[in-house]
């Protein structure tokens, strides 16, 4: 009997071990959120998102921070002045703010969108609001961006 | 009619000449590497949404990071940076204010390659410290691309690193910068 519990014993121990172990090792090489499969916690129209920060950035900033957008727009222009890291700017008349969508590294469908001058969706990580301390204009920054293909 | 041609052509002259002391870019890269010399463990982030601009005319340069806007390869480690690390929620932001000592040896005017030093303040995780840099200044094709490495002591931002992973974060990070700046034209 007493063997039996010792056996018992060790064996819950190794399971215990290879269980926190694979947890540990999955969390440790868990790889940052893949957006393409990934709902989006607002979907909204570019003017929408402007029209929050323009009210008030700082309550707007706190709702949206980290969390994915998947915006869409019609007025955009692309900022390929680093050709490693394109971004496109989403604005609307009225607003002095604008939206960059840094897009990702793995993101190949920009040729298609230079083609069609369509209204654009995009899915992105909120990443923070730059204002317009520098003279360069303010604008919401939004990572990790994807372009949806609607 | 001559004259006013004439007064027009100086004017827009003029005006070019202005709206092209200061450059820019909202499309900077920099990254941080705290990789422990022979660890395999790769300790490595990247931001490509840094804002810079420089006045050409008084060689005054500024720097602006968001701090959530890092990627890591990992999320874990995406995560202790944010949350435990530069508590970004509390401290959005890393600036830099300064102003490239050598300016007057800089010709902005004239392409080449030219060595900047760079000296001002830098503030990170709500603390602000002098630091100076050495680094590049590429004048072609009308932009200018900074480049510069330096190392940054993280117990000088009070960045805390838990003893349980001390012999895996090093505590002097290098930090890379690459900037692609345009012209600040209707500014």
């Amino acid at each position: 009997m007493k063997k039996r519990t010792i056996v018992y014993s060790i064996i819950t121990v190794i399971i215990i071990i290879t269980v926190l172990t694979l947890y540990a090792w999955k969390e440790y090489n868990r790889k940052p959120i893949d957006l393409r499969n990934t709902k989006a916690n607002y979907t909204l129209y570019t003017k929408i998102l402007l029209n929050d920060f323009s009210l008030s950035d700082s309550t707007s900033n706190a709702k949206y921070m980290s969390q994915i957008i998947e915006l869409t727009g019609s007025e955009y222009s692309i900022d390929s002045s680093n050709k490693s890291a394109y971004t496109i700017v989403l604005s609307e008349k009225d607003f002095l703010i604008s939206i960059r969508c840094s897009l990702d590294s793995t993101e190949k469908m920009l040729g298609i969108l230079l083609n069609s001058g369509k209204e654009i969706t995009i899915k992105g990580i909120y990443t923070g609001y730059n204002a317009d301390d520098l003279g360069l204009g303010a604008d919401i920054i939004i990572n990790k961006c994807i372009l949806i293909n609607k | 009619m001559k004259s006013f041609l004439s007064l027009f052509i100086l004017f827009v002259g003029i005006s070019s000449i202005e709206a092209q002391d200061k450059y820019y870019t909202k499309t900077g890269k920099i990254s941080i590497n705290a990789t422990v010399n022979k660890s395999l463990e790769n300790i490595e982030a990247f931001n490509k949404t840094v804002v810079c601009i420089i006045d050409t005319k008084t060689g005054e340069i500024q720097f602006s990071v968001l701090m959530k806007g890092f990627e890591f390869e990992r999320a874990l480690m995406m995560e202790h940076f944010n949350e435990n690390y530069v508590e970004s929620e509390k401290f959005p932001k890393s600036v830099f204010k300064g102003a490239i000592s050598n300016h007057a040896s800089i010709t902005y005017t004239k392409e080449g390659v030219y060595q900047a030093k760079v000296k001002g303040k830098m503030t990170l995780h709500g603390e602000s410290k002098d630091i100076e840099a050495e680094g590049k200044i590429l004048n072609k094709n009308g932009k200018l691309t900074i480049t510069t490495m330096f190392n940054l002591t993280l117990a000088d931002y009070k960045i805390m690193v838990p003893k349980l992973v001390a012999d895996k974060v090093a505590t002097n990070a290098k930090i890379t910068v690459d900037c692609i700046l345009d012209p600040l034209l209707n500014k």
